[in-house]
Parts: C-alpha cells; sequence; structure tokens
C-alpha cells in the first residue's frame, strides 16, 4: 500500500461517525416472505401429506377390517406415517435457498439467520405436522379409534413432531454441500427421531388402557421447546459452512 | 498535503474500503496474494483478470461469504469487513416461484427499505420490466430475471450502503440496459458511494482498475 493510500485509510480512521448502522429486514418481513414462498410451492409441501393420507388409507385395507386389530395398530400406523412424510418434506427445506442466491443475500445483508430458519421451520410446520395432526382425525374412521384416544394421538402429533422437525433439518443442513445429500437425511435423522416414536406412542397407549401419559407428552413438549430454542442456531452455523465447499 | 488518488476520490478523501497484503483464497487454494488496494468514496473498481485468477472469490471474501485467512481489511477505518454491502451475484437471490415485484421488496427489505408500489414501479420501469410486477420469476428470461435483482439499485443510495459489489452485473443485459446502468452506477459513486464490480466488458465508467493477473500465485 503506498504512503498516499494508508494516509486516506487514516484520515478515515479518525472520523467513524459517518458509519451507517446496517438496517436489517424485521421478523415481519421475513415471515411474509417464507409464507408466499410455501404457498406459492404447493406441490412441495402437497406431496408429504398425500404420502401421509396414502399410507393411512392402504394401511386398513391391508390389515384387513377386525376393529381390534385395526385400534391396536392405528395409532403407530399413524405416527409412522406422520414420521414419514416429515422426513419426506425436508428436503427443499435449505437446498433451494443455497442454489438461487437467498441465502447468500441473507448473510451479506446481515439478516439474522437463526431467526430466518426459525420462521422457515415453523411455517413448514404448519403446512406439514400442523396439517398431519388435523388429518389424524381420519384415525377414527380408518381405524375405528375413540375420540379421546385420537385427541391424544393428535395431541402427541403436536408436541413430539417439533423436535422431530428440527432433528430432519440438523440432518438437512449437514447434507447441503453434498451430492445427492438427500438420501442421506433419513439415515442420519431417523435414530435420533426413533426414541420421539416410541415415546409418542407408548403415551397414547398409556392413556388408551386408563393410566396417565401426560408426563411422557410433557417430556416430548420439553424436548421440542428445548430443540426450537437450539437447533436455529446449530442449523445457521452449518448453512454457513455450506459456502467452504 | 500529500498527494492522493487521481480519481474523484481526491475530492473527497475517504477511504471506503482498503485491504493490504490480501490472500484470495477459496478453501485451502490460494488464488492470489500480497493483494493491497484502497477504494475510496467516488470510485468504481473494475476488477479485472482472466479466468480463475479470482475475481469471484475476493468479492466473496469482502462480502462475508468466505474467510480472509491472510491480510488487512479496512472498512470506513475500522478493521472489519465491509457491513451490510450490496451483493450481487451470479446466484441472484430471485425465487421462481414468487412474483417479480415479491422478489424486489424481499431484496430491498433485505437492507432495510419497505418500497412503496409507486418505488416498486419506478425501480422496474428503469429496468425495463414494467407491468412485470405480478408475473411469476419463473416465467422470465435470464436477461429479465437479472434486470430484478438490479432494479434495486434504483433505490438503493449510498447512506444505505455506501458499497456496491456487483459479480458481472452486466452479464445477459443488451446493451440499452448496460448503458443506463452505467449511468446509474456513476450517479452512485457521484454521490458518496463506492463500487467494486467485476466485467469481461470494457466499463467506462470506472475510474480504477485492479488487475488481479498481477497478484497471482
Amino acid at each position: 500500500m503506498t504512503d498516499s493510500q494508508q494516509q486516506v485509510m487514516n484520515s478515515r480512521t479518525q472520523n467513524q461517525s459517518t458509519r451507517p448502522t446496517p438496517h436489517v429486514i424485521s421478523f415481519g418481513q421475513l415471515w411474509r416472505r417464507e409464507w408466499q414462498v410455501k404457498q406459492q410451492g404447493a406441490v412441495q409441501w402437497l406431496y408429504p401429506l398425500v404420502l401421509f393420507l396414502v399410507i393411512i388409507t392402504l394401511f386398513p385395507l391391508a390389515v384387513g377390517s377386525e376393529p381390534q386389530l385395526l385400534q391396536r395398530l392405528g395409532v403407530a400406523a399413524v405416527w409412522i406415517a406422520a414420521l414419514l412424510s416429515l422426513v419426506m418434506g425436508v428436503e427443499g427445506l435449505f437446498k433451494p435457498a443455497l442454489d438461487n442466491g437467498t441465502l447468500a443475500q441473507l448473510v451479506v445483508a446481515k439478516a439474522s439467520l437463526p431467526l430466518w430458519v426459525l420462521i422457515r421451520l415453523a411455517i413448514h410446520w404448519i403446512f406439514s405436522s400442523g396439517i398431519v395432526a388435523v388429518l389424524s382425525l381420519l384415525a377414527v374412521p380408518l381405524f375405528q379409534l375413540s375420540w379421546f384416544e385420537t385427541g391424544i394421538l393428535m395431541a402427541s402429533i403436536i408436541v413430539g413432531s417439533p423436535m422431530l422437525l428440527m432433528l430432519s433439518a440438523v440432518a438437512s443442513s449437514l447434507t447441503l454441500s453434498l451430492k445427492n445429500g438427500a438420501v442421506l437425511v433419513p439415515l442420519i435423522a431417523l435414530p435420533m427421531q426413533l426414541p420421539v416414536l416410541i415415546f409418542a406412542t407408548g403415551a397414547v397407549d398409556l392413556f388408551a388402557t386408563g393410566l396417565n401419559g401426560l408426563p411422557i407428552l410433557a417430556l416430548l413438549l420439553a424436548g421440542s421447546i428445548i430443540s426450537v430454542l437450539i437447533m436455529p442456531w446449530v442449523i445457521a452455523q452449518t448453512l454457513k459452512m455450506a459456502w467452504l465447499n | 498535503m500529500t498527494d492522493l488518488p487521481e480519481s474523484p476520490s481526491a475530492l473527497l478523501p475517504v477511504a471506503v474500503l482498503a485491504f493490504s497484503d490480501l490472500t484470495v483464497q477459496r478453501g485451502e487454494i490460494p488464488l492470489c496474494e500480497a493483494v493491497d488496494f484502497t477504494l475510496s468514496a467516488g470510485d468504481i473498481c473494475h476488477l479485472v483478470g482472466a479466468n480463475g485468477t479470482g475475481k469471484t472469490t475476493l468479492l466473496m471474501q469482502l462480502a462475508g461469504l468466505l474467510p480472509i485467512l491472510t491480510g488487512l481489511v479496512q472498512y470506513q477505518g475500522a478493521q472489519t469487513l465491509p457491513v451490510q454491502p450490496l451483493y450481487v451475484s451470479h446466484q441472484l437471490g430471485i425465487h421462481p416461484s414468487l412474483t417479480v415485484a415479491q422478489n424486489l421488496t424481499f431484496l430491498l427489505n433485505l437492507y432495510g427499505i419497505t418500497p412503496s408500489r409507486e418505488d416498486i414501479d419506478a425501480a422496474l420501469t428503469w429496468v425495463g420490466l414494467q407491468g412485470f410486477e405480478t408475473i411469476s420469476s419463473s416465467h422470465l428470461s435470464a436477461g429479465q430475471t437479472r434486470r430484478i435483482t438490479l432494479a434495486r439499485l434504483y433505490l438503493l443510495t449510498p447512506e444505505v450502503t455506501p458499497l456496491w459489489l456487483l459479480d458481472e452485473p452486466f452479464t445477459a443485459l443488451d446493451v440499452a440496459m448496460v448503458g443506463r446502468m452505467e449511468v446509474r452506477l456513476r450517479e452512485f459513486a457521484d454521490a458518496g458511494g463506492a463500487i467494486v464490480m467485476t466485467s469481461h466488458q470494457p466499463v467506462g465508467v470506472a475510474n480504477q482498475v485492479l488487475d488481479l493477473s498481477d497478484y497471482m500465485v
């Protein structure tokens, strides 16, 4: 660097008051953008829901119409269908944003990446597990579950699915820079998600047999809250690392 | 009184960006070493060099997307990377399923600007996309898609973002649009902004040239 260039730099160093403060995008603007993206990409979020419906519809047809057998298998079948539809739907969570440059624009503009991740996942949850929880009411006619059992089933999906989604999202972000990384997402996420599946179905069974399954639901809720509080920061860091590869 | 570089910065002795002994590096591979440069308010720097010399990599480093492992970077006098520069890259930040207006609004929201409908109309008219507000971006050509991201240049001022990092902004643009862009770049620089840009075409409004070929490893 020449002396004159150093002089210019030094003169500026003495007067930093004019440096602008970053004006970052607001929560509402980020939410609106992600909501628009989700609305416009209906095919992507409808596909896992159709998969869920196909599984829970075909299951009774394959097992047979014996009510006791259907009632015994119903909760597990609905939960497995919910888990599979959730895992199938995470492929497009971050990859398009990396490929089309949205992620780069967010980083350069100093937007809060964890906040963006949280909003994106919250909207994804509404359009996936939120709707799946409502669709689980179909367990009443399909599996001949009681309204009480189905209500507990719905509650278990609502409190357990955020944790499932966060675990899938972490796996998705870790495989972002890999070719065909989507194949690895279930392999990474499913072992971590199995305990949620076991606890959730166990809680519904406890209620069905007249026992108190509330502590298990509370445990699932606690796990979901903790994962929602922590995972967006973890995912944001892994997304930043995707640039390096 | 010291001699200042022969550029508009002579009138405005304000170093927006300076780096010294910088290594342009992607991963483990250094592309250029010991790069020294100072960019003042009013400067438009044309970053040149053959393919693979690290032009895009340098812009990504300055934008904070790739790490700077060696060298000193000063932005507005402080040892820091540029704070919230405008960055136009090959990947445009355009979501194909959103409309033209929705995409442009988001790109402006990132810089704290909430554009009115008149602002959107004016910016899109400037880039020749008037009447495309509600059209899905997936229906546009490559050049038209690029114009969406360039439309924000019409509304951004040095007060919002004093530094623009433009990676081949003229790609896929017609001659008339390139002419309009050059006028806008000069307006921005004259208002106190600074620009670092790459282009394989001559940039008539540039008053500085940084040839990375001189620093190749």
